[in-house]
């Protein structure tokens, strides 16, 4: 007779793959890994406008490769893709524009209170977390277009400055702002290191893996679910409160573009969600391509990434970390035993 | 303390004064138009095993549901040491000390079998747990590392069992555990329901191998339609000519 059928994500299975069981208790060289991941790539992008001088540019990559990680705690975490995750990036940009417009705030607490605004935001739409699947995507793009509607309506230009957009040029720091930048940057791929080695990670997981079995083994699902939906949220809020801090006049479509929630979606796939540093790497691969081929015209990369999504959750929703996972397996198999007959 | 009248249902006559670990009164399911349970109660003393049978489609997996919180009764109330716990959420339940396993296994697929018996015990009941290792206790430590979708169902059974158990249970509701098994696992999962009640855990336990049951249990109740056919010995329950009926399709 029929087990009791159960709401499950949808999209849970589909890159139900790309977290390999992580050890249980990691030695200390991989403990040095990890926080050699969490600092070094950071420090190395903060200190690249040395060597290449376009830090606004750099500026919008570490942004992305931030993003990239909170679709990876959300998506790769919990199976719930979240088309709409730009809203929490606009919600933070726009926290941060009406904390320097009206608060007169400086450029720091302007970001950290849009944080807030995304936070809040996500609170709101903690509901969201019952729909699964291709329901979750799109009720969170819904949602996120729904924001944006409100920011963008002429009627509330004498708070949000509707249609036109703000101008936060009074604040401009844009050092600073690059520095607080790197150190978000740490901080996601933290987060990341802590949900593949926490028992905490481990409930997400096994969530993941059957959300009736999970309730009944003890875990409160709509909790872990909706620690891990906070917990994404707060880092776009910090990036948008980032990067409107820099980008410093600006419109409501510019940062509730539903292309920011591709570009993110693609780069965390590329790379390989679940893993800690697959977003990084995707980031910084499909940033790079858009950057030096795709801006004379940028429409047939929205296009492509579009369809790039697609391709990988159907054929590859492991992303690149899960095709390094089985060259090194392959290699340490048949490559050492090679290595030593030559 | 007042007396404390036997509950209708009760299978065996408890000690007197003695409060029942589980008592499920008046349950009724419907899915709907269609009634799957039809005021079905029981009443379970601490330590005791109860069998529950009845033909496919009588209701005893959806009554496993109801009392564990998966689905919610549609009329009538469930009691865990005299609490009410009708409507809780599946961990809620788990929480309070009862907890269930899958007549279809229900794996935490791409966790090794260790990890998902450390889920279950990091969430389940924090004040007890039972004085075994659940893995070793169900024959699954050599598997400990292997992703439990790799496992053989007999083995996720077991598995179930085996999370079931590290939450830390006083009432397990064990659902057809012996089924699709070998003479020689059937053995097996026997001694470990015998090993559980030994512990004081209370069992309510499906099984549709009677022979199976004869060791486990001494009290069933028999359900037909979803409606409670007979309460009684197992022994009384096999010579009862409804029961034959219902199960030998008159
Ligand atoms: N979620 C559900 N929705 C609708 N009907 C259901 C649902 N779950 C069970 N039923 C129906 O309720 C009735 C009882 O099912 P249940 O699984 O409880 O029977 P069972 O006694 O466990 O049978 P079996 O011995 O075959 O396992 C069946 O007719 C079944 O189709
Ligand atoms: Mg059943």
């Amino acid at each position: 007779m029929p087990s009791p059928a159960v709401a499950g994500t949808g999209a849970a299975t589909t890159a139900g793959a790309a977290t390999p069981a992580p050890g249980t208790r990691p030695g200390a060289r991989r403990w040095a890994a990890w926080a050699a991941y969490v600092v070094v790539i950071p420090v190395l992008l903060y200190l690249t406008p040395h060597v290449y001088n376009n830090q606004l540019l750099l500026l919008n990559l570490v942004v992305y490769l931030v993003l990239a990680q909170g679709v990876n705690v959300i998506y790769g975490f919990t199976g719930y893709l979240p088309f709409g995750y730009v809203g929490f990036f606009g919600a933070g940009a726009y926290g941060t524009s009406m904390a320097v417009i009206h608060l007169h705030t400086g450029g720091t607490v302007a970001v950290l209170i849009g944080a807030v605004v995304s936070t809040a935001m996500a609170v709101v739409l903690l509901p969201l977390l019952r729909l699964t699947g291709a329901y979750f995507a799109l009720a969170s793009l819904a949602a996120s277009q729904a924001v944006y509607l409100v920011i963008a309506n002429p009627s509330l230009t004498s708070f949000t400055k509707g249609p036109y957009g703000v101008d936060l040029s009074r604040v401009f720091n844009p050092n600073l702002a690059y520095l607080y930048a790197a150190i978000l940057l740490a901080v996601a791929t933290a987060v990341v290191v802590y949900l593949r080695n926490s028992a905490f990670g481990l409930s997400l997981r096994a969530v993941r893996a059957d959300p009736l079995t999970a309730s009944v083994a003890g875990i409160n699902v709509a909790r872990a679910r909706g620690i891990a939906w906070l917990a994404s949220a707060v880092l776009a809020g910090l990036a948008g409160g980032i990067s409107a801090w820099v980008t410093s006049v600006f419109y409501p479509e510019t940062v509730f573009a539903i292309n920011i929630s591709v570009f993110a979606i693609v780069f965390a796939l590329f790379g390989g969600v679940g893993s800690v540093l697959g977003p990084v790497f995707g980031g910084i691969i499909l940033y790079s391509l858009y950057e030096y081929i795709g801006v004379s015209s940028p429409q047939y990369f929205q296009f492509a990434y579009g369809l790039l999504i697609v391709i990988l959750m159907l054929f590859l929703p492991g992303g690149l970390a899960s095709v390094a996972r089985a060259a090194r397996s392959l290699w340490e198999r048949t490559g050492g035993r090679v290595h030593r007959r030559a | 303390m007042p007396e404390a009248a036997p509950a209708p249902g009760a299978a065996a006559p408890p000690p007197a004064g003695a409060t029942p670990v589980l008592e499920v009164r008046e349950v009724t399911k419907e899915f709907g138009a269609f009634t799957a349970l039809d005021g079905v109660s029981l009443s379970l003393q601490p330590g005791q095993a109860l069998g529950l049978v009845g033909p496919n489609g009588s209701g005893k997996t959806t009554l496993i549901n109801v009392m564990s919180g998966v689905h919610a009764a549609t009329r009538g109330r469930v009691l865990l040491r005299g609490e009410e716990i009708t409507g809780l959420a599946p961990h809620r339940v788990c929480r309070r000390g009862m907890n269930r396993t899958f007549q279809i296994p229900r794996p935490l697929g791409p966790l090794t079998a260790e990890e998902n018996v450390a889920v279950a015990r990091r969430h389940g009941r924090p004040s007890r747990h039972l004085d075994v290792d659940p893995l070793g206790f169900v024959g699954l430590e050599k598997f400990a590392s292997r992703p439990a979708s790799g496992l053989t169902t007999g083995q996720q059974k077991r598995l179930d069992l085996a999370r079931a158990i590290a939450t830390g249970p006083e009432v397990l509701l064990v659902d057809e555990l012996g089924a699709g098994l070998s003479p020689a696992e059937l053995e097996h999962v026997g001694e470990l329901l015998r090993g559980l009640s030994a512990m004081g855990v209370a069992l309510v336990v499906v099984e549709h191998l009677l022979g199976f049951l004869e060791a486990v249990v001494a009290s069933v109740v028999v359900l037909d339609a979803g409606r409670p056919l007979f309460v009684g010995s197992l022994r009384d329950a096999v010579a009862d000519p409804r029961v034959i009926e219902v199960f030998l399709g008159k």
